[in-house]
């Protein structure tokens, strides 16, 4: 490990060790003021606050890659340790896990942002190794184009095949299936779980016909069978790049409803109860 | 429509005020007398390279001329007085005032945020080149104590009508010695596309440059290593005289590279086979070679050797040690071009082996003994050329989550444009993207006219003048990776912008250039949430390689 890795190392470390420090301070002084009848909730609230901010940094600092701000590494690995004890400092603030009136859907929004947090880590975790495994590797953009292009490739070898040959096997296979199949990703949630999903359904179409085809037509049909598992692995990577994307929009906009009403809370306590 | 005049390569003069008078009383120096200017084309005449490639530059004694380590992209000639390089045991650095990379501030750095249009990439403003000069040595700023350099360094003088600076700017690679004013001189600065004009078309300046590189690299390599250390001023002298200097491969060797790349077969005449006799120690100087031995029907690569490297000691040592029955256990190969020293065995037995604490340990076998799937990551990266990358982005796809955060961090601070493709060949989980690799030996400088692809002289960094640039995308196809891009060029209202003459869209060449003023480093790395990309060498990769 080099010098500058090594200090990153121990700033996360040390990181950590104030977080959780934090989220201690902060528990021991609300059962000191609930002790001595004082209003604990302001205190752990404004904390909170700050911590919430602190979060929030994390989607602006990646606008502001241009600047000189630490890299965007070290600021997930402190967006997950303050997001860990965010979750310790508001049970200890609210108490009530499902309030009422509008606190209720603030509360609702925490839950939101925190489960979808985790499942997002989670995710990003596990769902890469998982696109490793994929033979080719695809730009999410390029998808679309990639799919406009294998299928006015596998027309055409369709068509040249029916020409060549004269037998309507493959145009038939291609009219009935796999026109189908090569129109945009299928198989979206089972190739998430299963990665050869699209692919088998591939091979088990192609393989129905086999049998039906002459010496001349077998060329043509591994090409389009080829072409079938590389559309297999476009299914895979729409499905998984999707899934890895799919999950910031329930993330990001769950928090900005959140910090919204976070800012009509903190007026109200101050105008009613301060 | 946006229309301007196409840049043209000498739309940016070296020395904008060299007069007529300047460059005939340049020609009149004996080192171009004898130049048969008809043997130029009509398109790059004698007259017009010394009109826009050089320029004179005055030196008082103890200015710094070039400092080792910087990377230069010229060559100079003395005019008048003379000059000293710096033997041993060398300045430094810290009185050599090198030159620093001028950085953004932060608010410049945050300004980007609103001037880099992301809605209308690559925008320029309509004008023609403001006449900014590509890399060039400029030193002067420097002054030494030359009676303490007198005193404390070993240097040799040269005089009028010598030349100095050829390996930088003929290898793509770092000034090898600090070169002072040994006396008030003034000196002729040939831009490097200028050299390769005198090279190319005259005869005499092809010897002269030839000589010079060959006999300044062979001492000097020799030098530097820590077999030769030892030996005195003369005993090196005697080395050099019995060393051969050989060369195997072209310096443009991408476009037989490519032309493999695309037949898929490659061709190599091995420089030493395994199992022959021992034919002299091979040191090497410059370009890569791979050492190979055989295992069933094929080649295993064991390692790849750079500039420094040495092959065969291990066999000598056994001879020397009285074992008669020695053969050479591995093979060595050029990969594309390489440069070595070849040092025959008296000059060992004499010199070198007397003075062996120890057997050389032989680390082809250690290599050899590795699981036969270990080195499946050297070999792929031998086999791509990727040796040659200092800065190569390889990226982690078991940590890469597609976010592209890197590609948008990039167009951010790139004029709304990323500089790289998020896409490239795969081994494994790694991949080595479309990005510039900020090569070893960058061949896509070979060909540029206007040297607007250059080394940053402080970092070596290949970066390309925006301005100088005339899109004729010589570098663009020389590039063996397909790291550099040809974009259109649009004026500030989201229009193309035409040559005025042709009508056609005027292109330049974009490449990445590492942040290289960015604060804070490359915003590629910096952006990534998971650590996932790297700017590394392949050294380097194989070591992380074997940690993740």
């Amino acid at each position: 490990m080099n010098k500058g890795n090594t200090l990153r190392v121990a700033l996360r470390a040390g990181f950590g060790v104030v977080a959780v420090g934090l989220a201690a301070a902060v528990v021991w002084l609300d059962q000191r003021q609930r002790l001595t009848l004082e209003r604990a909730e302001i205190d752990s609230g404004w904390i909170l606050l700050c911590a919430i901010i602190f979060l929030a940094l994390f989607n602006v600092r990646k606008k502001l890659s241009m600047i000189p701000a630490g890299r965007n590494s070290d600021w997930l690995a402190g967006h997950i340790g303050v997001g860990t004890i965010v979750v310790v400092i508001y049970a200890v603030h609210v108490r009530d896990p499902w309030p009422s009136g509008y606190e209720f859907v603030m509360a609702l929004l925490f839950y939101v942002v925190m489960l979808s947090g985790i499942c997002g880590y989670i995710l990003q975790r596990v769902l890469p190794r998982a696109m490793t495994n994929v033979r080719n590797e695809f730009i999410w953009e390029r998808i679309p184009l990639e799919l406009a292009t294998m299928r006015e490739e596998a027309e055409s070898l369709v068509m040249e095949c029916a020409r060549d040959t004269g037998s309507d096997v493959l145009p038939r296979l291609y009219r009935e299936d796999l026109e189908w199949f090569f129109r945009k990703p299928r198989f979206v949630f089972a190739s998430i779980l299963h990665a050869e999903a699209s692919s088998s359904w591939a091979r088990q179409r192609f393989g129905g016909v086999e049998s039906y085809l002459s010496a001349g037509e077998l060329d043509y049909f591994e090409r389009l069978r080829s072409m079938s598992y590389v559309k297999g692995d476009i299914d895979r990577a729409f499905a998984v790049q999707g899934l890895l994307k799919v999950w910031l929009l329930v993330h990001v906009p769950a928090t900005y409803a959140f910090l919204a009403l976070v800012v009509w809370h903190v007026i109200l306590i101050h105008v009613y109860l301060v | 429509m946006n229309t301007i005049l196409r840049p043209q390569r000498w739309d940016s003069p070296f020395d904008d005020e060299l007069g007529e008078e300047q460059v005939a009383s340049i020609l009149s120096l004996p080192a171009f007398l004898d130049i048969d200017s008809t043997r130029f084309p009509a398109q790059i005449p004698l007259a017009g390279i010394i009109a826009n490639d050089v320029r004179l530059v005055c030196f008082h004694r103890g200015d710094v001329v070039v400092r080792e380590g910087d990377y230069g992209n010229s060559a100079f000639l003395v005019v008048e007085g003379s000059v000293c390089v710096v033997l041993t045991p060398g300045i430094p650095a810290s009185v050599l005032g090198r030159t620093l990379t001028k950085r953004r501030g932060f608010f410049s750095a945050l300004a980007q945020l609103w001037k880099n249009r992301n809605d209308v990439p690559e925008v320029r403003h309509l004008k023609e080149s403001d006449g900014t000069k590509a890399g060039s040595a400029n030193a002067k700023a420097t002054r030494v104590d030359m009676e303490q350099v007198a005193a404390t360094q070993t240097t040799v003088q040269l005089e009028a009508g010598q030349i100095f600076g050829e390996i930088a700017a003929i290898a793509r690679s770092p000034r090898t010695a600090t070169i002072l004013a040994a006396a008030d001189a003034t000196l002729l600065e040939i831009r490097w596309q200028g050299l390769r004009e005198l090279r190319r078309y005259d005869t005499g300046w092809r010897e002269r440059i030839d000589t010079a590189y060959r006999a300044n690299a062979l001492k000097r390599h020799l030098m530097e290593d820590s077999l030769f250390a030892q030996l005195s001023a003369d005993e090196l002298d005697k080395v050099a005289a019995a060393t051969l200097f050989e060369t195997y491969g072209s310096l443009d060797w991408n476009v037989q590279f490519k032309r493999e790349q695309q037949s898929g077969t490659a061709k190599e005449t091995p420089i030493v086979t395994e199992g022959d006799y021992p034919d002299g120690l091979l040191m090497i100087r410059g370009g890569f070679a791979k050492v190979t031995r055989r295992i069933g029907y094929g080649e295993r690569v064991l390692t790849y050797l750079s500039a420094g490297s040495v092959f065969g000691l291990g066999e000598f040592y056994r001879i020397w040690k009285g074992d008669a029955d020695v053969a050479m256990r591995s093979s060595l190969s050029p990969l594309g071009y390489v440069d070595v020293l070849r040092v025959p065995y008296f000059v060992l037995e004499k010199y070198v082996f007397p003075h062996l604490a120890e057997e050389p340990e032989d680390h082809l076998q250690t290599a050899f003994d590795r699981p036969l799937t270990a080195d499946s990551l050297l070999k792929w990266a031998v086999d791509h050329r990727f040796i040659n990358g200092t800065k190569s982005m390889v990226i982690d796809l078991d940590r890469c989550v597609r976010c592209d955060d890197c590609v948008s961090a990039c167009a951010s601070t790139h004029g709304g444009n990323p500089r790289f493709v998020r896409h490239g060949k795969e081994h494994d989980h790694w991949m080595v993207a479309n990005a510039c690799m900020h090569c070893i030996d960058p061949v896509c400088m070979i060909g540029c006219p206007t040297g607007a692809i250059h080394r940053e002289e402080a970092t070596g960094m290949v970066v390309i003048n925006d301005e100088t640039c005339i899109g004729c995308q010589t570098c663009a196809n020389a590039c063996p990776y397909d790291n550099i891009r040809m974009v259109e060029i649009n004026s500030s209202d989201d229009t193309s912008i035409f040559d005025s003459e042709s009508g056609i869209p005027l292109m330049k060449a974009t490449k990445c250039d590492f942040c290289y003023d960015q604060p804070g480093g490359p915003a590629c790395v910096r952006a990534c949430a998971h650590d996932a990309i790297m700017r590394t060498s392949i050294v380097e990769l194989a070591q992380i390689a074997e940690v993740r």
